[in-house]
Parts: C-alpha cells; sequence; structure tokens
C-alpha cells in the first residue's frame, strides 16, 4: 500500500469529489434554498481547487475557482440561488472531470465559455471580477487592510507518519506575510515514554497579512479534518476596517457568528466523513482478488483436513481441524463482504443522466431509486455499469412519452423511471421499470421479421418476442437520436449480464410502461453447497437454491415413473432424475433422495443417490471447452482432491419446468 | 569520582526513518550517564540529513535530563540542515535557557 501513487490517489479523490457536488447540485435543482447542500457544494468546490493546485492540476483549479467564488456570493447571500446557476455549475462539473482527465489538454476554449455562462448566471458582469481565464487562480479582490491574525494550531499527532511536513506548512504560512513563531512543547513526552515518529510540538503564530482568513486556512486544507486550529482576528482597533469583499470574513462580526469554511467542515455531516475517512482503507481491487485466491485455496486446504481427521481416531487433531473450519468460514464470510458494496454507488450516477436526459429530450422524469443499501460484489458493479446506463436511456428515449402525449394518455406529464434493487437467496434482482408507453410488440415482431431474425408469421410466445430486443442489430426506434436507436447495445446489455452468470427479464403492457429485471449471482467466487452422489459422482448443489430435501420411496419411484411429479404438500413437483440425466449407467440406490430446488416460484425436485452434506464450495470456471455444457456452472475440488461440478440451477429449473409444460401438453 | 563525559555524535540520516534508533542512542547515553554519574554532550554534526523529529527528540531529552539530574550539553553548528530545521520550525527559542549551544566556526 505504500507504493500507490499520489496523483492516482488524487484523481480518485478528485472523482469522488465530483460525484459529491454533483449529488449536492442535483439535490439542489429540487430545493434551491437548501443551505445544507449550498455549502456541500461550496465546501466541495473549495477542497477540488485546493487539492488540484498541490498536485499541479492548474487549470483545474483556476477553473474551480470561478465555481467555488460563485457559490461562496450564493453561501453568503450576495446572490441567489437559481436554477441557472445551478445549471452552469453542473456544466462546469462536467468540463472539472474533462480538467481532470487530461490535465494537459487545451481546454481554453470550453473553459472561457463555460465560465462566461457561469457569471451570467450569478448575476454579475465577467469583467467585474477576475476575468475568466484558464491560467494560475486569479486572486480574490484584493484586501485592502493589513490584519493581524492570532494563529493556535496542532497538527495531528500520526501527520509526520502520514507524510505531511509541518515545516512546509510553516513555510507556507510565513509566505503569506510577516509571521511570528513560537513552540508549544506542553505536551512532549520525556525520552523513555515518547514515540519519535509522533509529532507532539504545537504552535502559536502571528501572522500580519492583506490576505483573507481563507487562505490562512487553505494551508492547512488537507489535514484540516484532524487538526486543532484556532484562528482569531486580533487587528488593533486602530487599524482601518474596511467592508468586506468576496473570500475575507467581516471584521466587525464576531468570528463565532458567521461559520468559516474551517468551522463548516466541522458540520456533523463532514464529522462524519472525516470519520469515515480516518476509519477506511484504501485497497486495489487487485489485491482483494488475490486474496481471495487465497482464501479460496485455504478453504480447499481446510476441508481436505476435516476429512483426514474424520478418518482417525484422534480428538486432538479433530479439535484443531474444527477449529480451522470454523476460522477458514468465518475468514471467508469477512472477506466475502470486504468486496460487497453497497448498489448506491451504482444508482447515484444515474441521478445526472435522468438530468441531462430530461434536457435533452423534453421529457419530465423523476428517477425513483429503492434498495440502495443491497450489497453486491465489487467486480459485480462495475461491471453492471454500461448495461444499466443503457437500460436507463432506452427507457427514457423509448419508453417515456413527451409530457403532451402523457397528459393526452390520461397519465401524469412526468415520467417515472424507477430503479430498484433488492436480494433474494444468492441473487441481486436489479431492476428498471418505467411508466411509458410499453412496447409495442407488432412494432418488435415487424423489425424482427424484416431483420430476418424470425420467420414471417412465426409462432412465437410473448416472453420470445419480447426477447427479440436483445438481439444483434434489432432496434425499433424509427430515427436514430442520440441516446439510443443505433440497434447496438441492447444485445451487449444481454451479454454482460450471462458473462456475470446472471440473466434478463422483460414484462411490458401496452400504454402503461415496461420493467426489465436483472438477475444477478450476488457473488462470483464461493457458495455454500450441498454435495450430493449420483451414480459415482459428487456433485454440488448451490445451498441458497435447496428448499428441503425428501426420500424418494421405491415405492413412490415406481408410482410416478414416467410422470416424474412427486406430491409435495398438495403440490404438483415435477422431478428429474439425475442419474438418467448425466447417464450414469449405474443402478439406483435404494432408497433415492429428492432435492429440491427453487429459484423465486418455480421448484423442481432433483432425484440424487446420496446426500452427502453441506460443503463449503470454491468455484472454478471450467474451460472453454464446456462452454456448450448447460446443466453445469462450474467444478470445485473436494476435500479428497477429486473434482465435484457444481449444478446450474437456472438452467435445471427450465429444463423441469420444460417437462412439466410437455407432460401437461400431453395430457 | 572524576566523571567522564559522555559524547553521543549524530550524524547522517536523522529523520523519521531513524528517529527510533536516535532515541534509543540517546536513552543508552542517559542510561550510561546516570550511572557513572557522568555529563552527556550531544553533538550535531553539521552535515547531517534532519527533519522536524530531531529537534523534537533533543527537546524532549532536555526535559529529560532535567528530570534525571543529568547533565546535558547540546552542541550545533550554525549552520547546515539541523540550524535550518531549527529556525524553520520557529525552535531556536524553545531551548532558551537550556543545554544547546549554537557554535560559530569551527568552536569546540
Amino acid at each position: 500500500m505504500n507504493n500507490l501513487d499520489p496523483i492516482a490517489v488524487f484523481r480518485t479523490e478528485a472523482a469522488e469529489q465530483l460525484e459529491l457536488i454533483e449529488a449536492g447540485l442535483l439535490d439542489l435543482t429540487r430545493d434551491l434554498d437548501d443551505k445544507g447542500q449550498i455549502d456541500a457544494v461550496f465546501r466541495g468546490l473549495h477542497t477540488l481547487k485546493g487539492s488540484g493546485s498541490m498536485f499541479g492540476f492548474d487549470q483545474l483549479a483556476a477553473f474551480t475557482h470561478h465555481c467555488e467564488t460563485a457559490f461562496d456570493r450564493v453561501r453568503k447571500g450576495e446572490a441567489p440561488a437559481t436554477s441557472e446557476l445551478i445549471a452552469a455549475v453542473l456544466d462546469a462539473q462536467g468540463h472539472m472531470q474533462a480538467l481532470l482527465d487530461q490535465p494537459n489538454g487545451d481546454h481554453d476554449a470550453m473553459s472561457t465559455k463555460l465560465l462566461e455562462q457561469l457569471h451570467r448566471a450569478v448575476g454579475r458582469e465577467a469583467s467585474s471580477t477576475s476575468h475568466p481565464t484558464t491560467g494560475k487562480p486569479k486572486e480574490a479582490p484584493a484586501e485592502p487592510s493589513r490584519r493581524t491574525w492570532q494563529l493556535d494550531f496542532r497538527l495531528p499527532a500520526d501527520s509526520m507518519v502520514n507524510g505531511t511536513n509541518p515545516l512546509g506548512l510553516i513555510d507556507e504560512l510565513r509566505d503569506l506575510g510577516e509571521c511570528g513563531l513560537s513552540v508549544n512543547s506542553d505536551q512532549l513526552p520525556p525520552l523513555d515514554a515518547m514515540d519519535p515518529t509522533q509529532l507532539y510540538l504545537g504552535w502559536n503564530a502571528t501572522i500580519v497579512t492583506d490576505k483573507p482568513r481563507s487562505e490562512i486556512e487553505d494551508v492547512f486544507i488537507f489535514v484540516m479534518d484532524e487538526m486543532v486550529m484556532d484562528l482569531k482576528d486580533v487587528t488593533p482597533a486602530s487599524a482601518p476596517v474596511v467592508p468586506e469583499t468576496t473570500l475575507a470574513q467581516p471584521a466587525e462580526v464576531h468570528p463565532n457568528e458567521v461559520p468559516s469554511a474551517r468551522e463548516e467542515q466541522r458540520t456533523p455531516a463532514a464529522d462524519a466523513k472525516s470519520q469515515r475517512q480516518s476509519d477506511n482503507v484504501r485497497v486495489p481491487a487487485l489485491r482483494l482478488d488475490e486474496m481471495m485466491d487465497r482464501v479460496g485455496e485455504l478453504v480447499i486446504a481446510q476441508s481436505r483436513l476435516s476429512q483426514m481427521a474424520g478418518s482417525v481416531v484422534d480428538l486432538g487433531l479433530r479439535s484443531v481441524s474444527e477449529e480451522i473450519e470454523r476460522l477458514a468460514g468465518e475468514l471467508r464470510d469477512t472477506m466475502m463482504v470486504l468486496r460487497m458494496m453497497p448498489v448506491a454507488s451504482l444508482f447515484s450516477r444515474f441521478r445526472r443522466l435522468v438530468h441531462d436526459l430530461a434536457r435533452e429530450t423534453g421529457k419530465e422524469i423523476e428517477l425513483v431509486t429503492t434498495g440502495e443499501t443491497t450489497e453486491v460484489d465489487k467486480t459485480v458493479i462495475d461491471r453492471l455499469a454500461d448495461p444499466l446506463v443503457h437500460l436507463v436511456r432506452n427507457s427514457i428515449d423509448h419508453g417515456l412519452e413527451l409530457p403532451q402525449d402523457r397528459i393526452a394518455s390520461g397519465k401524469p406529464a412526468v415520467g417515472q423511471v424507477v430503479l430498484s434493487a433488492h436480494q433474494t437467496g444468492s441473487e441481486v434482482v436489479i431492476t428498471i421499470k418505467d411508466d411509458g408507453r410499453g412496447i409495442d410488440r407488432a412494432r418488435v415482431r415487424a423489425k424482427a421479421e424484416a431483420n430476418g431474425l424470425i420467420q414471417p408469421g412465426q409462432s412465437l410466445s410473448d416472453q420470445e418476442l419480447l426477447q427479440q430486443i436483445f438481439q444483434p442489430g434489432f432496434s425499433t426506434a424509427e430515427k436514430v437520436t442520440n441516446l439510443s436507436g443505433r440497434g447496438v447495445g441492447m444485445d451487449v446489455v444481454k451479454k454482460t449480464i450471462e458473462a456475470l452468470r446472471g440473466s434478463i427479464d422483460v414484462k411490458s403492457d401496452e400504454g402503461t410502461g415496461s420493467e426489465i429485471a436483472l438477475r444477478i449471482p450476488l457473488t462470483l467466487a464461493i457458495i455454500d453447497g450441498l454435495l450430493v452422489r449420483v451414480g459415482n459422482g459428487n456433485y454440488v448443489i448451490p445451498l441458497s437454491a435447496v428448499e428441503e430435501c425428501l426420500e424418494l420411496s421405491l415405492e413412490e419411484d415406481l408410482r410416478s415413473r414416467g410422470r416424474s411429479f412427486i406430491s409435495l404438500r398438495d403440490d404438483l413437483v415435477p422431478f428429474l432424475r439425475l442419474r438418467e440425466l448425466f447417464r450414469t449407467g449405474s443402478q439406483p440406490d435404494p432408497y433415492q433422495k429428492v432435492v429440491v430446488i427453487s429459484t423465486g416460484r418455480e421448484r423442481v425436485g432433483l432425484v440424487v443417490d446420496q446426500i452427502i452434506g453441506d460443503h463449503q464450495t470454491v468455484i472454478k470456471s471450467m474451460s472453454k471447452l464446456h462452454d456448450q455444457v448447460s446443466s453445469f456452472s462450474g467444478a470445485t475440488i473436494l476435500g479428497d482432491g477429486n473434482v465435484a461440478l457444481i449444478l446450474d440451477v437456472a438452467h435445471l429449473i427450465a429444463a423441469g419446468q420444460q417437462q412439466e409444460a410437455q407432460l401437461r401438453a400431453a395430457g | 569520582m572524576t566523571e567522564k563525559l559522555k559524547t553521543l555524535r549524530l550524524d547522517g540520516a536523522l529523520t523519521i526513518k531513524t528517529a527510533a534508533e536516535t532515541r534509543e542512542a540517546m536513552l543508552a547515553a542517559f542510561g550510561e550517564a546516570k550511572a557513572s554519574s557522568s555529563p552527556v554532550e550531544i553533538e550535531i554534526s553539521e552535515n547531517c540529513d534532519c527533519d522536524l523529529t530531531l529537534p523534537q527528540l533533543l527537546l524532549s531529552a532536555q526535559a529529560t535530563a532535567a528530570r534525571d539530574g543529568i547533565a546535558l550539553r547540546i552542541r550545533a553548528p550554525h549552520r547546515g540542515p539541523f540550524f535550518t530545521t531549527l529556525e524553520r520550525a520557529g525552535l531556536s527559542a524553545a531551548f532558551d535557557g537550556g543545554s544547546l549551544t549554537i557554535m560559530n566556526g569551527d568552536q569546540r
């Protein structure tokens, strides 16, 4: 972790800061008077400017400075928060991302254009303030009077360990003006009790400067949350007091009455954030993957140990084996949690998308998100982002109608897109639902026929017809827009979801809207499985899909032959004889078992010879040679070194349902 | 009883990376000095590489020596990284009335 590139860390943090700024701005579009959000956006811009400048992103710092100044006026009540201003800063926020991505690119034209827009929005002539430019940040209007500041500060004890050089900060203070310093060493422990890498010294500084308070505070911007700082204006009463301008604090006002930027950092939200920051550690995802592999191997080794311990009469060995089993299980669970992220991080980016699309299309759209706390593996989140963007764009472009059309068809003018997530068993279901016009079946059919995807007049179930939209090259949009309608995307969406071992369901009612549900496995690495034997082979059934296990008596087996249904509490459940399905060529055990598995409402029984027990399963993907084998989703290595195949529950249930349908059709 | 001066010469890297070793060296010198009731002299080299951890250690050493009744003298040159660090940190006055002697030129 020591070799993290500071620039890369800055980029990551800046991107997060930009997201926070964007979220704040989007909240403000709903409530322009939300003081908390205005302050939050200002703080975000302030931090971005400061850190950008420190890491050499001069264009970003210069550009952000103007947005910060504009928001500072709003914050101080000198300018109103208008939707024009929010829109201008939102546009600017997008540009900041570009400045972050390409710090040395030529952004002058765009910067100037956006800054002019910003200055118009904030209600002052562009020329009356620092002129829009992309050079070094122009100073805030110079404060004509020199003020005397008393600054007492104590940096965080671990600041030197964390790479902060207190001498550098003191040098920066000296650069602000005349600076008298004295050291406070009253917290310095004796030699035998001190940790020499910690900082125990504090400083008292008297600074005489014409720079505003914010510049003194800016010196400490990166340690502000953890340090102790007391900054007082102690300008003698005889000094000329000049009316305040943009950034400086009014001398007449007691510092406690008007919160300074630093004091605002101390809001509960900021405190919580700083708490989070100090409690969290950034770890590259790659290292988590490596660790996951190690844990996987450990689980396999533990499983072997467990089997060996079970086969000898050595209580000591058994006790150690059980202890290791417990620890390996806990380690596995902890490892799984480490990789989990709430889908909120995925959903939040759609607010901006919807906001922009509403502006582009002239549609009125409300985005509703639910289940943001649902957690999914980080890899899954990363890979879901693009498909979801496409689906949301499709809903808005093809699904939602223009306000006048909605009113004409008796709907509210504002269309709704609902993004929701919830967990069912070992899957997460993410749905994108809109209340638009729904999918026009006739058009889908016509298009599919025209593209040769189906035969003219071919009989298709409703679901099969709807699935046509995921065919490569399919598009029902009559005109190509910026958003969608290029006939690429939906097939890519489907491939991505399938690559995650997930599935897509489409529901759509013409006139009332569509719903697309993505079912994604919660994790991609380890599952709890039920180990069963069929013939001479061992197989693993994902435990989350197992509902119950029953004995299939010889009598019931004979009675059901040809029908393959069992009666389960007055419900007929189809079952599959795995021995037949896998063509083991062996005789059935006299007491076969039925493992009832389900996904949601659909249930299927699997007839096996023996249930061995539960088994922690590290999923090893199968080779490309086995791509066509659909009954298995992977393989695992058992404690004795043998391989067991993992059954693909969704596929087996589909097969069972198909068998049921055929039998029902046959009467 | 004749007292023999314990001299601890600090040279080379005297930064946060070596601060623990420097502290150990100071403690060892104090330990010996205490056992033999001899005074301790810490001599800072003009060519050392130092950061804020060194003056902080010396301030602590000064207070510890006073507590333990050890006679301590710190000698440092009037130029070089240590002197610059003291100046930058506003620390010169912190040693006032204590054991630090800033030497001019080659004065020993």
